[in-house]
C-alpha cells in the first residue's frame, strides 16, 4: 500500500497525514499503532496512545467506568481532566446517552490520562463542535510543549504551524 | 477483577432470556416426570448436557463482535497487551455469566445429590465456552453468519466432552476415572487450542 514512505517523529513534533478518501491515512495510522501487528521496520522508542476512527467506548457503561477501565487512572485524576473540558457532569452517565460529539470528547480524554508520549489520532476532530475543537488543539499544543509528539490524520485545516505534512496520493 | 465485574454487568437481555428458557425447560421436564423419579434420574444428565450446550454456545456469536464493532478490539491491540489476557477474560466472564448459573440451577433441580453431575456440568460448560470462543473468533469477519454458526462449529469438538460427562454422571458409582481423565484431557486441549486460535483469529479480523 505504501512505497518509499519514511519519516521520523521527534519530541515536540506533530505529523499530519493528509490525502483523499481511500488514500490509506487510516491504514498508515493503524500500522503505526501496531494494529494488528507492528511492522518490523517501524521503530518506536516511546509509549503511545491511540484514538481511532471508532471511539472504543462501551455504550452500557458510564463515562467513569469506560475511562477507568481503559486508562487505569484514579477517580481524582479523571475528574480533573473531565472538569477541564467541562464534561465532569457526564461522569456517571451511560455513554449511549451521549451525543456523538460528547462521545468523541470522552474518547479523546484517554490521551492526557494515558500519560503516553506519542499520540496517534485518526480524524480526532470529527463530530466535535467549534469550542470542543478549539479546546482539543489547545490540548495538543500543550502536549507538544511538554515534549510529546502527535501523528494525526485529517481532512480539515490543522492549526499547528510547525506540523510536518505527509500527503498520500491514493 | 474490576474489569471482569464490568464485563459481567454488561449482561445482555439475551443472556437473561437464555437462562429463563433453560430454567423453564428443566422445571417443565421435572414436573412432567415427577411421578416417575427413575425417568427423571435417567434423563436429568442428558437434558442438562443438551441444555448447557445450547446455553453456552447460542450467545457466543456476540462474544467478540461488540468489541470489534465499537473499536475496543482495535484499541486493545494498540496497547500491545497480550491478546491472550483479553481472550481469557472474555471466556471467564462468559462462563461466569452463564456457566455458573447453569451449574447452580442443575444443582437446585437435582437437590445437590450428585457431585459428579455438578462437576461434569461445570467442566463441560467451561470447555464448551473455550471451544465456542474459538469458533466465535473465527467467524468474526463473516457478515451474514447468524447465531447458529458458532454452535454448529463447536458441536463436533464438544460432543466427546458431553459424552464423557454423561458417562461420569450416569455411572458415578462405577469406574469413572478413565472418563475423568478424558474430561481433563479434553479441557486442556480446548484451553490450548482456544488460547492459540482466538488471538490469531482476532488479529486477522481487524486486518
Amino acid at each position: 500500500m505504501f512505497r518509499d514512505l519514511s519519516f521520523e517523529v521527534m519530541p515536540e513534533e506533530a505529523v499530519v497525514v493528509m490525502g483523499p478518501n481511500g488514500s490509506g491515512k487510516t491504514s498508515l495510522l493503524r500500522c503505526l499503532a501496531g494494529i494488528p501487528d507492528a511492522f518490523p521496520n517501524i521503530t518506536k522508542t516511546t509509549t503511545q496512545a491511540y484514538v481511532g476512527h471508532l471511539n472504543a467506548l462501551k455504550g452500557e457503561w458510564t463515562v467513569k467506568e469506560n475511562l477507568i477501565y481503559q486508562t487505569k487512572t484514579t477517580l481524582h485524576e479523571l475528574t480533573n481532566v473531565l472538569a477541564e473540558k467541562k464534561l465532569d457532569s457526564l461522569l456517571d452517565q451511560k455513554v449511549r446517552m451521549l451525543s456523538m460529539g460528547q462521545q468523541r470528547q470522552i474518547a479523546l480524554c484517554r490521551l492526557p490520562l494515558s500519560q503516553a508520549t506519542l499520540w496517534l489520532l485518526d480524524e480526532p476532530t470529527s463530530h466535535l463542535d467549534e469550542k470542543a475543537t478549539e479546546h482539543f488543539w489547545h490540548e495538543v499544543k500543550r502536549h507538544l510543549n511538554h515534549g510529546g509528539a502527535v501523528v494525526l490524520t485529517s481532512h480539515a485545516h490543522i492549526p499547528l504551524s510547525q506540523a510536518k505534512v505527509i500527503m498520500l496520493n491514493g | 477483577m474490576a474489569n471482569c465485574f464490568l464485563q459481567i454487568r454488561q449482561a445482555s437481555q439475551s443472556t437473561i432470556h437464555l437462562l429463563l428458557v433453560f430454567t423453564s425447560l428443566l422445571i417443565a421436564f421435572g414436573l412432567l416426570s415427577s411421578h416417575q423419579s427413575s425417568l427423571w434420574q435417567a434423563f436429568l444428565p442428558i437434558l442438562s448436557m443438551g441444555l448447557s450446550y445450547g446455553m453456552m454456545t447460542l450467545s457466543l456469536d456476540q462474544l467478540f463482535r461488540e468489541d470489534c464493532k465499537d473499536g475496543t478490539l482495535e484499541w486493545i491491540m494498540s496497547t500491545h497487551k497480550p491478546l491472550e489476557h483479553y481472550v481469557g477474560m472474555k471466556i471467564l466472564t462468559h462462563w461466569a455469566r452463564l456457566g455458573i448459573p447453569v451449574v447452580g440451577l442443575v444443582g437446585l433441580v437435582s437437590g445437590f445429590s450428585s457431585l459428579a453431575l455438578l462437576w461434569s456440568i461445570g467442566i463441560t460448560t467451561l470447555t464448551l465456552t473455550l471451544l465456542g470462543a474459538m469458533s466465535s473468533a473465527l467467524c468474526l469477519n463473516i457478515k451474514t453468519q447468524g447465531a447458529l454458526l458458532p454452535p454448529l462449529l463447536t458441536l463436533p469438538l464438544g460432543i466427546p466432552m458431553m459424552v464423557a460427562s454423561m458417562v461420569v454422571t450416569i455411572d458415578s458409582h462405577g469406574v469413572i476415572f478413565p472418563y475423568l481423565t478424558i474430561q481433563a484431557g479434553l479441557f486442556l486441549m480446548a484451553c490450548a487450542l482456544s488460547f492459540m486460535v482466538c488471538p490469531f483469529a482476532l488479529r486477522l479480523s481487524v486486518k
